[in-house]
């Protein structure tokens, strides 16, 4: 009853006229800034959090969960319709998403990609108020152990990404865990592979490498063609209709996956650390795994764009929930929200849950009403913006190039970033000519700190009896090789229904 | 017979090299914390290369010749040529190198007016619009967002010498 009238409590206050005021102009902000390359829903955050010093909380918080959550909507739109991802929650639409548009379907992915975002964020959202009550005993379960077994598995996710050749799948997947051990080491201090140099020591800006293996072939394939992205005679894509055809598609054909992609985006934004970036290709992988059109996957498979796209709205509320539930930021941007909290005299933890339910509950409708205004603007916005992929391919080279220069200094304000973005693309650019995978280097990157904490953590605690340490560690244990096995597991089954229906057969006869 | 490798064999070779620095260097380190996931990783990773070069050159080796057993991937990026994808580099690398040498305010809107009038623009239109970019960089980055935007070496150069 009591949470009841929290609830309550909260909705009246998000209609408030000023609530819904800061709330629509932070939803504005959030889209146009996440259409930035490289500017990222955490960096709009922490420009903002010099004018929340003192601020009210139940008038700070929706600016910021508005700016958070609706930023990775704004990064479709340029991961879509440019193969930019906006953020590096919307790299892995990149693949699916600028295919389509190649196709002139990008009226289409966009339709996909916005009902995808709207309905897994109002889901996830929906799951949350269900889950305060019970959240922290689950939480609880997912230990080092468990969390290390849960990026091993996602990492083999990789070999799914490159079904044409595994071997290079899981070479490129080397090659982004060992960038992602340049610099400091974690647990000691120490530099590593930084040869002396000091702009090593921190070592290399994911922005920067997202930029380098992701946009940047696609930007230089663009000007060494010479032909614009969408087909120049498919004057009729982008239409408004379209895009509420690819809306219905969604409905009434991706429903399955579109629930899938949300479950585990939910699930993975509860993991402490895990964050968006990384659980999109996990979900991409396991759609493409459980496609039945796998070939597909790569040019232009609707799938491939609902479940990340799914995942990625999904897990927010999720990655908010255990921020506010234990104090312990689930991802980048949350560790600025947390500062924004600290700095508005909110102290996050299982308390919060209980004294501040109301709070709570205004951020997670906040969330919801954020999503839905970007979800307006998004609509009415994308026929215009599909029109930039019929615009010439030097005008967009001319414009972006700059763009993502300046967006690679901007991260941290150094020069060398440029120097380290033109290496990072020429090694993208022949990843791309020579069939390497570039969303495997991209996922052992993103999960390579993180390995290496939960592994010496897990060794630490356990020794090498970290896969049996509990009953959620031998579940996931067992998942690894099913995992690598899974096409031959999926033959083998396939091929004993097949026998079982022609002895069937046979017995009718 | 002659077995010529293709580029995916030669940039296997440069990965080959790469990892193996990784994997020298990782066993340098003291600490078994500092040198167990690199130098885990990169072993993997050292034996996958070798398994790919071989079948790499083992495909070759039954057709004869390396370019006729190009992958599917390949092949679309096949009919554009290597030296177009190098075209466009050396323009994205000449606006880094532009914003070394002159600062962003300068560098970006040089480079779009000398990029759009090289590709068929009229020369008052590439001016045009490499101002309105620049003006629009001005004004979202060292206005709004309050980014120290780089000035570049030879403002600060000439600020030194002339500045006071």
């Amino acid at each position: 009853m009591e949470l009841f009238s929290a609830f309550t409590d909260a909705l009246v206050r998000i209609f408030h006229p000023t609530i819904l005021l800061v709330t629509f102009v932070s939803t504005v902000v959030a889209l146009v800034f996440g259409i930035l390359p490289a500017i990222s829903g955490a960096l709009v955050c922490i420009l903002i959090l010099p004018f929340l010093y003192g601020m009210d909380p139940f008038i700070g918080m929706p600016i910021l969960c508005a700016l958070f959550s609706v930023s990775c909507m704004g990064g479709s739109i340029t991961a879509i319709l440019l193969g930019i991802p906006g953020d590096n929650i919307n790299a892995a639409t990149v693949i699916d998403g600028f295919a389509m548009t190649r196709k002139g379907q990008g009226g289409r992915a966009l339709g996909l990609s916005l009902a995808a975002n709207i309905l897994g964020a109002l889901a996830s959202i929906g799951i949350s108020f269900l889950l305060i009550p019970m959240i922290v005993p689950i939480i609880m379960t997912f230990k080092t152990a468990e969390m290390l077994l849960i990026i091993v598995v996602a990492l083999l996710f990789i070999s799914v990404l490159t079904k044409h050749n595994r071997i290079k799948g899981l070479i490129a997947a080397g090659i982004g865990l060992l960038l992602s051990c340049i610099g400091y080491q974690a647990s000691t201090g120490v530099a590593r592979f930084t040869f002396g140099n000091l702009y090593l020591y921190e070592g290399l800006e994911t922005p920067t490498v997202l930029m380098g293996i992701l946009a940047m072939p696609v930007l230089l394939e663009l000007h060494a063609t010479g032909s614009t992205i969408a087909p120049s005679d498919m004057t009729g894509a982008g239409r408004l209709s379209e895009l509420v055809g690819g809306m219905k598609e969604l409905l009434r054909s991706y429903k399955s996956i579109w629930f899938r992609g949300s479950v585990i985006g939910y699930f993975f934004g509860l993991l402490p650390g895990i964050g968006g970036a990384a659980c999109v290709w996990m979900v991409y992988g396991h759609a493409k795994q459980t496609s039945r059109h796998p070939e597909e996957f790569g040019k232009g498979a609707p799938d491939g764009i609902v479940a990340p796209e799914a995942a990625s709205n999904s897990a927010h509320p999720g990655d908010l929930l255990i921020t506010l539930a234990l104090g312990i930021p689930g991802s980048g941007v949350m560790v600025v929200l947390l500062a924004a909290f600290l700095m508005m005299g909110v102290t996050p933890g299982p308390k919060l849950l209980i004294e501040h339910t109301t709070l709570c509950f205004e951020m997670l409708l906040t969330v919801a009403a954020a999503n839905i205004m970007g979800a307006a603007l998004f609509f009415f916005g994308a026929p215009l913006l599909t029109k930039v992929t019929r615009v010439s391919p030097y005008y967009i080279f001319a414009y972006l190039i700059p763009l993502i220069v300046l967006s690679t200094f901007v991260s941290r304000e150094y020069t060398v970033d440029m120097i380290v973005i033109a290496i990072v693309s020429l090694i993208g650019l022949f990843m791309a000519r020579f069939g390497f995978s570039a969303p495997a280097l991209i996922l052992g990157f993103v999960l390579g700190k993180m390995l290496e904490t939960y592994l010496t953590l897990s060794l630490d605690l356990h020794g090498f009896t970290f896969f049996f340490s509990s009953p959620a560690s031998v579940a996931l244990t067992v998942l690894i090789p099913l995992t690598i096995f899974f096409d031959h597991i999926q033959r083998f089954l396939g091929r004993l229904l097949h026998r079982k229906v022609e002895l069937l057969h046979g017995d009718d006869d | 017979m002659r077995i010529r490798p293709t580029g995916t064999a030669y940039f296997l070779i440069v990965i080959l090299i790469f990892v193996l620095i990784f994997l020298t260097v990782s066993l340098t380190y003291d600490e078994m914390k500092v040198k167990l996931l690199p130098a885990l990783i990169s072993a993997i990773t050292l034996v996958l290369t070798v398994i790919a070069l071989t079948q790499e050159f083992k495909g070759a080796a039954k057709t004869g010749s390396t370019e006729k057993q190009v992958e599917e991937t390949d092949h679309k990026k096949k009919e554009v040529p290597l030296g177009r994808f190098l075209n466009a580099f050396g323009w994205f690398f000449l606006q880094i190198a532009g914003v070394y040498v002159l600062g962003f305010l300068i560098a970006i809107p040089l480079w779009i007016f000398i990029y759009l009038w090289k590709h068929g623009h009229r020369w008052w239109s590439a001016v045009l619009q490499g101002a309105g970019a620049v003006l629009i960089v001005y004004l979202v980055f060292a206005v709004l967002l309050q980014v120290e935007l780089y000035p570049g070496l030879a403002w600060q150069f000439f600020g030194s010498h002339f500045g006071s």
